[in-house]
């Protein structure tokens, strides 16, 4: 028995010969080639990112302003990180933050989810519709911030006119309010990004297997049984990197509300990205924003870790 | 009163000197900066455009001093085109002259800059500019002087004369701001538009000079004529005589503060003389009216008050400059022929040098000013012997108060904080802010 075993391994695998065994293995020739390919990206991937992050982490424990050079690199250890632990603009804007990625990611997913489903069946005009959700994700930010502060206006927009006409006499100033504001930023946040969750949503229906579906259906599941025991959990995958992509995006969100709020009105928009703004380039402490954007950064990380663990063993697909 | 001002007298009574000495005049023609004529090449970066007044000085210089030739680079004066100045300076590009805009950029600029006490000292021509000036004319920190303030801005205010003569009113040569309040009322028609786009200062105008800080170096908010300020800006926002700050917001009238103005909707405007630009670009904004310049009111009548426009325009000369003697000559002839270059752009030189007054408001005002100013106000405003601009010497934390007042007074206005609390909040954060500034 193991002599027909070792016969027919020979037959299907021939011995690879030492010279070229040497060349492909960790050192050789081969190995070296693939490095000079990749090499290219691989500085440009050092430079452009591994580097400015790691100067990132390094710069969080200093005290720097930038006009006064490397030579103006104060090591300060931790004060930067004791100072934000007591510093009561940090947690609001850690507060706000949360707020405005909390309620933002969820209801972005949910409208792209519920678009998804209804381009994915037989609606007349289905590829234009596609094209006009997903034309928001691509316009800049600053055209929507123009379009939505027209329509924000309190006393001229759009949205005001109509809930005035509505029979509401005193309708919200939205984004120079400070209750509103934030809700604005989330609502227009919402507004441009579903488009893009349909699209990588409606890819992932539309490359779902039928069989299952047809399965379920003569076992006797009702439309809805359907969508949580075969849909839903086919979409964990999808589902799961729509969350954590855009908590990373939500949580950086920055374009937006520098150029509809600056922070404002009082500090009602101002999150962490916007006040590492605010300490870096308009007070130059470059140190201490340095320290908000790696307290950010590990927020996200444990976050994206904590749903990555949590959707695991959840879905059809892993 | 209108006086006839000779060349090297400061402009109106700049920080303070009421312009009363007209230092000695030399001469007719372009004034030299004098020094170094060795020749090279000078990198000069500023936040003006340089169609704007800067190639026209440019041009000048380089018929007086062919064998310097100056490039000029224009930055944009936002944050991120500060911080490419800064990094620009850090890292070793070319730079010989930059301008900052504001004392606080010059301070923290300072370690990337000359020291010229010594020169300013040493120069006649400029000597309202030296550390030991009385007033003070220029930015001082530890004693030096890093720059030469080339313009001065002082706040105005615009207002709509067709307006006026429909209400009726006669406007004073000067007033107070009891009187500013009246007009802002009877120019005021509900539901159409607004008597003001905003309130005069109380505070700035009273205090002068370092008025966001106490003698010993903390904030100063708890003077009551900060909330004494915020009270009048309610009082006016309730009565509906200015536009309410939600608008304001709204519209990024703080940015845009002209738009309102052109449009008819509000009949004064409390703003720095940038807006001649926009009145004069009557393509862009029509309208059929001319536009009055008073000074802001006074916060008591009879009593003498501040400008709280500023000194601008403030040049500097790189640390690392190989060309010091020329780049030093380049800086004088700025500041000494800003009077006949870069008014067209705007701005009013801190020097008047040659220009005569009804020249250098004819370049303020342009071809049409007749047509579209009251050319006798801005000439009655801009050399008034009562025209004193406030200069600071502390800056701790000065961005970052200013921003926190900024944030605090919009939620007083919005109904969000109380006067009281706009008081405590300021006093507790801006001294935070001083205690943390670099």
């Amino acid at each position: 028995m193991t002599d027909i075993t070792t016969v027919t391994a020979e037959r299907v695998v021939p011995a690879v010969p030492a010279a070229r065994r040497r060349a492909r293995g960790p050192g050789g020739v081969s190995t070296r080639v693939g490095w000079l390919f990749i090499l290219p990206n691989l500085l440009g991937f050092a430079a452009f990112t591994v580097v400015p992050l790691l100067s990132g982490v390094a710069i969080a424990f200093t005290d720097w302003d930038v006009v006064s050079g490397f030579e103006g690199l104060q090591f300060v250890g931790l004060a930067n990180f004791v100072e934000l632990a007591g510093d009561a603009a940090f947690w609001g804007a850690v507060r706000r933050t949360l707020t405005y990625a909390g309620f933002g990611v969820p209801l972005t997913m949910i409208g792209g989810l519920a678009l998804a489903l209804a381009l994915n069946g037989e609606v007349p005009g289905r590829a234009a519709l596609r094209v006009i959700f997903f034309i928001p994700h691509i316009v800049s930010s600053i055209a929507i911030g123009f379009v939505w502060l027209l329509l924000l206006n309190p006393t001229s927009g759009l949205v005001n006119l109509g809930l005035t006409a509505l029979g509401i006499s005193e309708p919200p100033t939205w984004l120079v309010s400070q209750d509103w504001s934030l809700p604005s930023l989330i609502l227009i946040a919402v507004w441009s990004g579903v488009g893009f969750h349909a699209v990588i949503y409606l890819s992932a229906l539309q490359s779902m297997p039928t069989d299952l579906h047809e399965a379920a259906a003569i076992d006797g599941a009702g439309p809805l049984r359907r969508f949580f025991t075969v849909t839903w959990r086919s979409l964990m995958p999808t589902t799961t990197f729509l969350l954590i992509t855009s908590m990373i995006s939500q949580s950086q969100g920055f374009g937006l509300i520098a150029f509809l709020t600056q922070g404002g009105p009082g500090e009602s928009t101002t999150t962490m990205s916007y006040l590492m703004y605010q300490n870096g380039f308009q007070y130059y402490r470059f140190g201490y924003a340095a320290a908000i954007g790696v307290t950010s950064f590990l927020g996200v990380l444990v976050l994206s870790v904590f749903f990555w663990r949590l959707q695991r063993n959840r879905g059809l697909y892993t | 009163m209108t006086r006839h001002l000779s060349r090297r007298t400061v402009l109106g009574g700049l920080a303070g000197t009421a312009a009363a000495g007209a230092l000695a005049g030399c001469g007719n023609g372009t004034a030299t900066g004098g020094g170094g004529t060795k020749g090279g090449v000078l990198n000069v970066w500023g936040g003006v455009p340089a169609e704007s007044g800067p190639d026209d000085l440019i041009k000048a210089f380089n018929e007086e001093y062919p064998n310097i030739k100056v490039t000029y680079t224009r930055y944009v004066n936002d944050d991120q085109g500060n911080v490419k100045l800064d990094t620009s300076l850090q890292g070793g590009v070319p730079i010989d002259v930059f301008f900052s805009y504001n004392p606080a950029n010059v301070k923290k600029r300072s370690s990337l800059a000359l020291d010229l006490t010594e020169r300013i000292a040493g120069d006649p021509d400029l000597a309202q500019f030296a550390a030991d000036a009385d007033p003070i004319n220029n930015y001082v920190f530890d004693g030096k002087l890093f720059c030469i303030p080339a313009a001065l801005a002082p706040i105005n205010v615009y207002v709509n004369e067709a307006m006026v003569q429909e209400a009726g009113i006669t406007l004073p040569e000067t007033w107070d701001i009891d009187e500013y309040v009246e007009v802002a009322r009877k120019l005021t028609v509900p539901g159409k538009r607004y008597g003001s786009l905003n309130s005069p200062s109380v505070a700035r105008a009273t205090l002068g000079p370092n008025s966001n800080y106490t003698a010993d170096g903390r904030s100063n908010f708890a003077h009551p004529t900060f909330a004494e300020e915020l009270e009048l800006n309610l009082a006016m926002q309730k009565e509906g005589i200015r536009m309410p700050q939600s608008q304001v917001l709204a519209e990024k009238l703080k940015v845009f503060p002209h738009t309102p103005f052109l449009a008819g909707r509000v009949a004064m405007v409390i703003q720095s003389g940038h807006l001649v630009r926009y009145i004069g670009d009557t393509k862009e904004y029509p309208h059929d009216f001319r536009t009055i310049c008073m000074p802001p009111p006074a916060p008591e009548r009879g009593k003498a008050y501040w400008n709280t426009g500023q000194i601008g325009d403030l040049m500097s000369i790189s640390s690392k400059t190989k060309n010091e003697e020329n780049a030093w000559t380049f800086v004088k002839f700025w500041v000494l022929n800003a009077g006949k270059y870069m008014i067209k752009g705007g701005r009013l030189p801190s020097i008047v040098g040659d220009a005569e007054p009804a020249d250098m408001i004819a370049q303020l005002l342009g071809p049409e000013r007749d047509e579209l100013y009251d050319p006798a106000s801005w000439e009655r405003f801009l050399f008034s012997d009562e025209l004193k601009v406030a200069v600071d010497t502390q800056f701790a934390g000065a961005t970052q108060i200013n921003q926190i007042m900024e944030k605090l007074t919009d939620e007083v206005l919005l109904g969000d904080r109380t006067v009281d609390s706009w008081v405590t909040e300021a006093v507790k954060q801006a001294d935070a802010a001083i205690a943390t500034s670099p």
